[in-house]
């Protein structure tokens, strides 16, 4: 227990290490421009904690970033690849509106109905890129990208063609009724009662990989060939990993719409996509890692907005840290899933040196 | 193991909602400094303006007019006013935030410069009565709010005049960003005002429905001068340099919008609209002061800028092909006069 | 005094703080052959790749026909006159045996290849030993014994005089490895010297002048084989402690046919026939030894017979029941058990902890699993037991498997295959890269199964293994039976068997 706790411990100095050198490098750039980095940050924290509706905005993108991440988490730790968090956003907030908008039954049942449409959405989104792995063998980090685009214009098309608000030009469809809208807690502020959904997912995640389903899905990523001989029938469990995956991220599309956008529009999917694979991977796919490098994306992006309308750094500081962010964990994983062969060889001798022991 | 993943997740439940909380607490302070700002900030303290640009304050169009008649405005009046910029507010999923963060720190003036801006402006005006909010070409008024706007049916009504006089094929262009609001007045001005001259002309219309497309304007552009298209006005924005680039590389005339784009193409660009934002941000501000900007709800409430006072102006004829005779300039000044003094009958849309 | 080819002093070799060679002393004569016996993991490699130059000392000195040498690298050894022929064979395999020996060396003729003059010279040395080398041969057309000889042609003709032969005779069946003692006693009459690392006692026995103990990277002694060594002797050195070899008969006679499989047909990863027409019945209490070189369909057969492998044709049957082709969980749930022959990629999950491992096919299963959550607490209560019953060297079961030596890996799947009495066991090489305590350990509680009523198939390549616990040992060859014979069959019948020799052997039924 000892010698865990301090792996555990070793592991988190580790990712922080990594933070505060992207941090450091940032602050050189901003430097460099000629600004104060001490300020820059100062900024940045301030627009993320320097009042409740700063806060509240801290949380607005906690929601989806957080849901999605755990999608990702799902799925990577399969080691299934699903890179298609965005894809099955989008539909999940499309199917949500559009029962929102045409469905003309009592707003009781279609609340339910759309939240529903928007699982099943993202779900088989994301299940359409197991079916093809599980039957073609297509690999589904190429599916997945695809189904992204295949997503990002069918909304393009919906908002500018049949969906499109009538009241409008813009690429965007009409308001959701007024009364499917989720309720904003603190008065003005865009925090919504979403956050509770939120809640109940984390609750879950946090059980998920001691439940036996979990314990499935992790024993894929594990590798078919122990995954077959412990019993497992791997294709389905394969499917259903994706299923789960992408109803989270179509879970996030339907909190976003009725909490936030109150309507799909072009653009409405905002990068979350991206940073959810990169928050599983910073997370470790641990879901208390999930959650910490969940609200450090949250305070980053709504601070640094925020530095950026305050100040005069550039935004593109968030950028880059975040930028450095992504190369630290790819290296991460490369070292991880894919040793290089002096790295390899080393390992080798270290464990010939345990046996010898 | 079990218990100790349980009082974790309790544990974030309680921060979260503790958040939550903190947010709610907090939330009257705050409104009420503002609110006290407002109040009686004009006399001892500087007026505090947020400026939102959906674009780069320096792309030769749209937000660069915008963004030098605040200045001009911020130069004249240094001592009353504290302009802050923030650029690239493009997604919709940043304007709303953006506009909550000014309002919610205290800014007195918040300015959303563009058509996209309608709907968050509207809504967050409703969320903060005690700030002012300006919308750009947009739609929709609050108490607190107008719009202010330009009149590019006189101006697309000379750019029309000037591009049917100067085609030589017969056929001409207009390219514009997203249909709707001020560019699709503009364009119904340019029909009019070319089939003024030539009842029979031949007039492309491209829309490539994003501002900022400059590739599909290229794109849009070069296949009009393909077809034999010699002189094409562009409505604005990122498009327009895709459209100046392509009348640079196909040799042909381009007329501007928004910003004297002659250093973009010195060989290409004939002319063009300049906006002058400064003067009628003279009569917004003094209004604001006065109390006269305050109106009922619902009030429609647009400062406009025109010909007729002279917030729409033409860029000097740059003739290089010296495609225009002596007597066609001088119908150009006419048609200028003419709507200057209010006198032609321009297309309602 | 003689002068000696090798004198290892003091050596000592620290890998991240462990010391895998402990102040090893290691003296080799000129013209012998010595053995260096260890269990797995003691330290021979280690030692020997120092005196190959792949690893530098810490401490201790090295001499070399009475002169000190610092052997920076494998080119100095082998300048020096040090061969060293691995476990695994570095061979490129398109080419001839000619084309390998030249790759490794400048041709006497500047740009120009001398390929004939080497063939004409490995032919010869090749005759000399006895080896039947063809030089022109292509690398792949041979079998793994031609190219073991290859590895060692090469080093000799690269004017090796100290030969090391890392566990040579682990890949040949005992035909071939009479061959190669011979090769070996040619080698050590023309004076070269050769240091045989091994952890079989049989060839210590047999072949070797001298021999070295090594026993967790220290030296625990050295003895001249003049006869006066027991086997016993050897066993204590090595292991520390006295090692049961016979295990007692059980005279409790097998029941009736427990799981039978008749005329499968099967293809490999490949898409090749694997199996041909395999029948084989297994009785209740009952273990029956299958044993063949590697390759000749062994695998295939295991996973045909635990579902992981479609048969093309053929039946399977438990306790009278047609099994034929379900897929892996309903062996799983019809008690059929399976040690897999690859514990790495296979039988364990690496990166889980081993209490998950241990309830790796358990997922379904109460008591482990109960409304959907996995019960830590029945888990932990197994692997406590488990730890304890399969003595399992390990801290606290939340260590990755990865984390364990292949001993108790194998223990790992052990608790988890036999706990619960299987019905049947399919065993696959499952004592292969253990040492010699471990190994007895695997074999024991195999027998314990049988005991317990379980039909036990046991795979291996090991013949010695086969005939100490098979109650009948079954050969396969190429994807077929060649025979089943007997408890105390002859090693040279079933060896024959082994090499595709059908003997007038009938099968018993």
């Amino acid at each position: 227990m000892n010698k865990r706790l301090r792996s555990a411990v070793g592991q988190v100095c580790g990712t922080i290490l990594m933070l505060i050198v992207a941090l450091a490098v940032g602050a050189v750039l901003v430097a460099i421009s000629g600004n104060s980095p001490a300020e820059a940050y100062l900024t940045m924290l301030n627009g993320a904690f320097g009042s409740p509706q700063k806060i509240s905005e801290v949380f607005v993108k906690l929601i989806p970033i957080l849901l999605m991440a755990f999608g990702t988490s799902v799925a990577f730790r399969a080691k299934l690849w699903n890179i298609g968090a965005s894809g099955q956003f989008i539909m999940g907030s499309v199917a949500a509106t559009a029962v929102a908008l045409y469905v003309q039954v009592p707003i009781a049942l279609r609340v339910p109905l759309s939240f529903a449409a928007a699982l099943v959405a993202g779900a088989l989104w994301a299940g359409i890129a197991g079916l093809l792995k599980v039957k073609f063998n297509a690999n589904e980090v190429i599916t997945t990208l695809m189904l992204n685009y295949i997503a990002t214009y069918f909304l393009l098309y919906l908002v500018n063609g049949p969906m499109q608000d009538p009241s409008s030009d813009l690429s965007q469809s009409a308001l959701v009724p007024e009364e499917m809208k989720l309720t904003r807690l603190f008065g003005t502020y865009r925090l919504h009662s979403g956050i509770f959904l939120l809640l109940i997912v984390v609750v879950i995640m946090l059980f998920f990989w001691r439940t036996s389903l979990g314990y499935r899905i992790d024993l894929v990523g594990q590798g078919r060939k122990v995954a077959t001989y412990a019993g497992l029938p791997v294709d389905r469990t394969i499917i259903i990993t994706m299923l789960i995956s992408g109803l989270l991220s179509g879970l996030a599309g339907w909190i976003e719409t009725f909490g936030i956008q109150y309507r799909i529009l072009d653009g409405i999917e905002a990068n979350y996509g991206d940073i959810s694979n990169i928050i599983a991977l910073l997370g470790e796919l641990n879901p208390v890692g999930i959650i910490a490098s969940a609200l450090f994306f949250a305070v980053l992006l709504v601070g640094g907005a925020s530095m950026q309308r305050m100040t005069d750094v550039p935004y593109s500081v968030v950028d880059v840290v975040q930028g450095l962010i992504i190369i630290f964990v790819v290296a991460k994983v490369i070292f991880k899933f894919r040793r290089p062969s002096w790295f390899r060889r080393a390992g080798a001798r270290k464990e010939a040196a345990k046996n010898a022991q | 193991m079990m218990k100790l993943k349980t009082l974790t997740a309790l544990g974030l439940t309680l921060a979260l909602t503790a958040g939550c909380l903190a947010g709610c607490g907090g939330t009257s302070d705050t409104e009420e400094g503002s609110a006290g700002d407002d109040a009686g900030a004009e006399t001892a303290e500087k007026t505090r303006i947020a400026l939102v640009l959906p674009g780069k304050k320096d792309d030769v169009s749209f937000n660069q007019a915008m963004y030098e008649g605040m200045m001009e405005y911020a130069d004249a009046h240094a001592d009353e006013v504290e302009v802050r910029v923030v650029e690239g507010i493009y997604d919709v999923s940043d304007i709303e935030p953006t506009l909550i963060e000014y309002a919610d720190s205290g800014y007195d003036v918040v300015i959303g410069h563009g058509y996209q801006f309608s709907e968050p402006v509207n809504t967050v005006a409703q969320q903060y009565p005690d700030t002012y909010f300006l919308l750009g070409c947009g739609v929709g008024y609050q108490t607190n709010s107008a719009c202010y706007d330009v009149q590019l049916e006189a101006g697309g009504y000379l750019m029309g005049v000037v591009a049917a006089l100067a085609t030589e094929s017969g056929k001409i262009g207009v390219i514009g960003g997203g249909e709707g609001s001020e560019i699709t007045r503009g364009h119904e001005g340019f029909k009019a005002g070319a089939r003024s001259i030539n009842p029979d002309i031949n007039i492309q219309e491209v829309y490539t429905g994003d501002w900022n497309d400059t590739t599909g304007a290229y794109e849009a552009a070069v296949s009009m001068y393909d077809s034999g298209v010699d002189v094409i006005w562009h409505s604005g924005d990122g498009i327009g340099l895709g459209v100046v680039q392509a009348a640079v590389e196909k040799d042909q005339y381009v007329l501007g919008n928004v910003e004297d784009q002659y250093t973009l193409g010195p060989e290409n660009v004939l002319s063009g609209l300049q906006y002058e934002w400064g003067s009628v941000l003279e009569t917004i501000f003094a209004d604001i002061k006065s109390g006269a900007f305050l109106t009922n709800e619902g009030d429609a409430k647009t400062y406009w800028i025109n010909v007729a006072n002279s917030g729409l102006s033409m860029t000097e004829l740059n003739d290089v092909k010296g495609r225009l005779t002596d007597e066609e300039k001088a119908t150009i000044e006419t048609v200028y006069e003419q709507l200057h003094n209010d006198e032609i009958d321009l297309p309602e849309v | 005094m003689e002068t000696l080819a090798v004198s290892m002093r003091n050596i000592t070799k620290i890998f991240n703080g462990v010391k895998a060679n402990d102040s090893v002393d290691f003296d080799l004569r000129k013209g012998s052959i010595h053995g260096l016996l260890g269990e797995n993991g003691a330290g021979k490699t280690t030692l020997m790749n120092i005196l190959y130059g792949l690893y530098q000392q810490e401490e201790g000195t090295i001499s070399i026909n009475g002169r000190e040498e610092d052997i920076s690298s494998p080119v100095k050894a082998i300048h020096l006159g040090i061969g060293m022929v691995h476990q695994h064979f570095m061979l490129a395999r398109p080419l001839t045996v000619t084309e390998n020996v030249m790759l490794g060396r400048k041709s006497r003729h500047g740009i120009l290849l001398d390929t004939k003059e080497t063939a004409a010279e490995l032919a010869e040395l090749s005759d000399r030993y006895k080896m039947g080398i063809d030089p022109s041969a292509k690398i792949w057309q041979l079998s793994v014994g031609e190219q073991q000889r290859v590895e060692i042609l090469t080093a000799i003709y690269m004017g090796a005089e100290i030969l090391i032969l890392d566990e040579p005779t682990a890949v040949l069946t005992p035909q071939e490895t009479e061959v190669f003692f011979e090769t070996l006693r040619q080698m050590r009459d023309d004076g070269k010297s050769i240091i045989l690392i091994t952890h079989k006692l049989e060839e210590i026995l047999e072949i070797v002048d001298e021999v070295t103990v090594l026993r967790d990277g220290k030296m625990v002694g050295s003895r001249r084989m003049d006869g006066s060594v027991t086997r016993d002797e050897l066993t204590r050195m090595m292991v520390g402690r006295d090692v049961l070899f016979q295990f007692p008969p059980v005279e409790k006679a097998p029941g009736g046919v427990k799981f039978a499989f008749r005329g499968l047909c099967a293809k490999n990863d490949k898409g090749l026939p694997a199996l041909k027409d395999v029948t084989l019945e297994i009785r209740e209490g009952e273990v029956v030894g299958l044993a063949g070189v590697d390759g000749n369909g062994q695998k295939e057969l295991c996973e045909v017979l635990t579902g992981l492998r479609k048969a093309d044709s053929g039946s399977i049957t438990l306790n009278g029941e047609d099994v034929t082709n379900l897929p892996p969980w309903a062996y799983i749930d019809r008690k059929v058990s399976h040690i897999p022959e690859d514990r790495h990629t296979t039988g364990l999950a690496l990166d889980w902890n081993l209490k998950r491992n241990l309830v790796l096919k358990s997922f379904r299963r109460p008591p482990y699993v109960k409304h959907g959550m996995m019960q830590v607490k029945a888990i932990d209560a197994f692997w406590k037991r488990a730890q304890q019953e399969y003595q399992i060297k390990a801290i606290d079961g939340d260590e990755p498997a990865r984390a364990l030596s292949g001993g108790n890996q194998q223990k790992v799947i052990l608790a988890r295959e036999i706990d619960g009495n299987p019905a049947v066991l399919i065993a696959n090489q499952p004592t292969r890269g253990l040492d010699v305590g471990a190994a007895e350990y695997v074999r024991s509680k195999l027998l314990d199964a049988r005991n317990q009523g379980a039909a036990v198939l046991v795979v291996s390549a090991d013949l010695e293994e086969l005939l100490q616990i098979s109650d009948r040992i079954a050969v396969i060859y190429d994807g077929e039976i060649m025979g089943v014979l007997p408890r105390g069959a002859d090693t040279y019948a079933l060896g024959a068997l082994m090499m595709g020799k059908r003997q007038e052997v009938s099968v018993h039924e």
